[in-house]
């Protein structure tokens, strides 16, 4: 009980030597203000980018490897003259391992194109179009938020039926259902039948919100599919509690046999995950964390020596009083108590102002830029723990001194 | 009438170097890499690292409390490591030395705050 007057005292004391002094007050806890903010602003930019990343990752799906002719890999060099003149997926190797592959849970294939989209009067330019295969949906996570998928005979027949993205119903058809609904890819009509749920921006530029889905073999009437800007890909699935390893491994000797490859001659395919793109930007984030860190550690360290030096300044101040409190009874940890949480509160007020400036960025990159970054619990945390952390020690040795001062000379000096 | 805790060479090398250290860990504190382990984990190491600056102050003033707040906090930070998997040998000898000279002038030091 003694201690919690105690501390509620020194607490008191700390708030009225704050509120005497504010310019003071200000001054000093900015070094602390800049430093949280330099950490936290940087924390927050790369967990929502890594955030957004993972997201993007998710719904090209986790356990799907992709068969394609260029791989995928990060880093300074990529000899792609190694990879040119490699040849493309195509919907035969399909069908060879829809018939041979044991590890696949489902198996598509995929091509791409960029084309201008019309309905009445409207017109979008640059659409990314998809041609699918009829297991699209079992490979690739995506969900409808009217309609449905395609149909075995839809999809096989090469039918003129499309599944578009929010984005293009909201354009197309704003005051109405979109599914029904005609529009005309290619100069040529298409029925939409599913429209699929918002997914919001995708930092790897795969939404769904702007594409629109046809079945391959309508597409391939107008698309060349060997094209290299067609990007053939095929895409499979593994079977429950198969890894990405195992499948890779039987489809490394699936598409050898199907290419005719000897021994000795090294792939002409590239079996693509998820995981690789992840692992490429895991670099990137780590460099860009680690120079918020110094900045941010270096400003706070450079905050706490200003810290210290006020705290000082402010036992020097008040020695004679301090000399008046311990002649009337007043113990060193008392004395000790108060100086610490004058500067606990000095460098915390310091830090609720950095976390104030993010939270002000984070405003203005959402209203001015469109650009969705989060304060996470963990980084509001973090920074509180650093800022009672850098009171801590920039103001345990002026608080320290101050207890150990003799009342008889502390209260002589003037 | 108060006694005076004369400080040997040994301490205040011992002092200072664990002071420069302690700032040097605090910059630690809030690496990506601690970050990673877990929300709580800046906030317990980061006490670890207070704990030890305190203690360097109380070892530099020759006082009892200076010893133990440091064997306290080698405790915690050896028990932590252990429970991560990131326990060094080198750290467990070098604060165990640390710890085991500054028992040995333990008598020697003053009680009060």
């Amino acid at each position: 009980m003694l201690f919690f007057t105690l501390f509620k005292e020194s607490i008191w004391f700390a708030l009225t030597a704050l509120r005497v002094n504010k310019l003071r007050t200000v001054l000093s806890l900015l070094g602390v203000t800049i430093g949280i903010f330099a950490i936290i602003s940087v924390f927050t930019a790369v967990d929502s980018l890594e955030k957004k990343l993972r997201d993007s990752v998710a719904s090209l799906g986790e356990d799907v490897v992709f068969v394609q002719k260029w791989p995928w890999t990060f880093g300074s060099e990529y000899p792609w003259w190694k990879y040119i003149n490699r040849p493309q997926a195509s919907p035969s190797e399909l069908d060879f391992l829809h018939h041979r592959l044991k590890s696949a849970q489902s198996i598509a294939f995929e091509v791409s194109a960029k084309h201008l989209i019309q309905h009445d009067n409207t017109t979008i330019d640059n659409v990314s179009i998809l041609g699918v295969s009829y297991e699209y949906d079992k490979v690739t996570n995506f969900e409808f938020a009217e309609g449905r998928y395609f149909a075995e005979n839809e999809a096989e027949g090469g039918r003129d039926v499309a599944l578009i993205g929010s984005s293009i119903a909201e354009v197309f058809f704003p005051r109405m259902n979109a599914v029904g609904q005609e529009m005309k890819v290619f100069g040529r009509k298409v029925h939409i039948i599913g429209v699929m749920k918002k997914q919001g921006e995708s930092i790897l530029g795969n939404s769904t919100d702007t594409q629109v889905i046809l079945p391959y073999n309508f597409i391939r009437g107008f698309v060349d599919t060997r094209k290299e800007n067609a990007n053939p890909t095929i895409l499979v699935k593994a079977k429950t509690g198969i890894g990405n390893d195992q499948l890779k491994d039987e489809l490394t000797g699936l598409m050898r046999s199907i290419r005719k490859l000897k021994p000795a001659v090294e792939e002409n395919f590239a079996l693509n995950e998820t995981s690789l793109i992840s692992k490429g930007f895991d670099g990137l984030f780590g460099i860009v964390g680690l120079a918020g860190w110094v900045i941010g550690g270096f400003s706070i360290l450079v905050g706490g020596f200003g810290i210290a030096n006020i705290m000082f300044v402010s036992v020097r101040e008040r020695t004679n009083q301090i000399g008046i409190q311990k002649s009337l009874g007043a113990r060193n940890y008392f004395i000790l108590m108060q100086f610490l949480a004058e500067s606990i509160l000095l460098c915390v007020l310091g830090g609720l102002l950095g976390l104030a400036l993010v939270y002000a960025g984070i405003q203005i990159a959402d209203k001015g830029f469109d650009i969705q970054l989060s304060l996470s619990g963990a980084n509001i945390i973090l920074s509180i723990t650093i800022s009672v952390l850098i009171g801590i020690i920039s103001g345990f040795i002026p608080a320290y001194s101050a207890s150990q001062l003799d009342p008889v000379e502390a209260i002589r000096m003037n | 009438m108060r006694a005076t805790y004369k400080r040997t060479l040994y301490h205040s090398f011992i002092s200072v170097v664990g002071i420069i250290w302690s700032l040097l860990s605090f910059l630690y504190v809030f690496s990506p890499s601690v970050k990673k382990v877990g929300a709580w984990f800046p906030a317990v190491l980061g006490m670890m690292v207070a704990f030890r600056f305190i203690s360097m102050i109380g070892v530099w003033h020759m006082k009892k409390w200076g010893v133990m707040l440091f064997l306290g906090s080698v405790f915690l930070k050896i028990v932590c490591s252990a429970l991560l998997g990131q326990l060094s040998v080198l750290e467990v000898v070098l604060s165990a030395w640390v710890g085991v000279s500054l028992l040995f002038f333990f008598h020697k030091m003053d009680d009060n705050l």
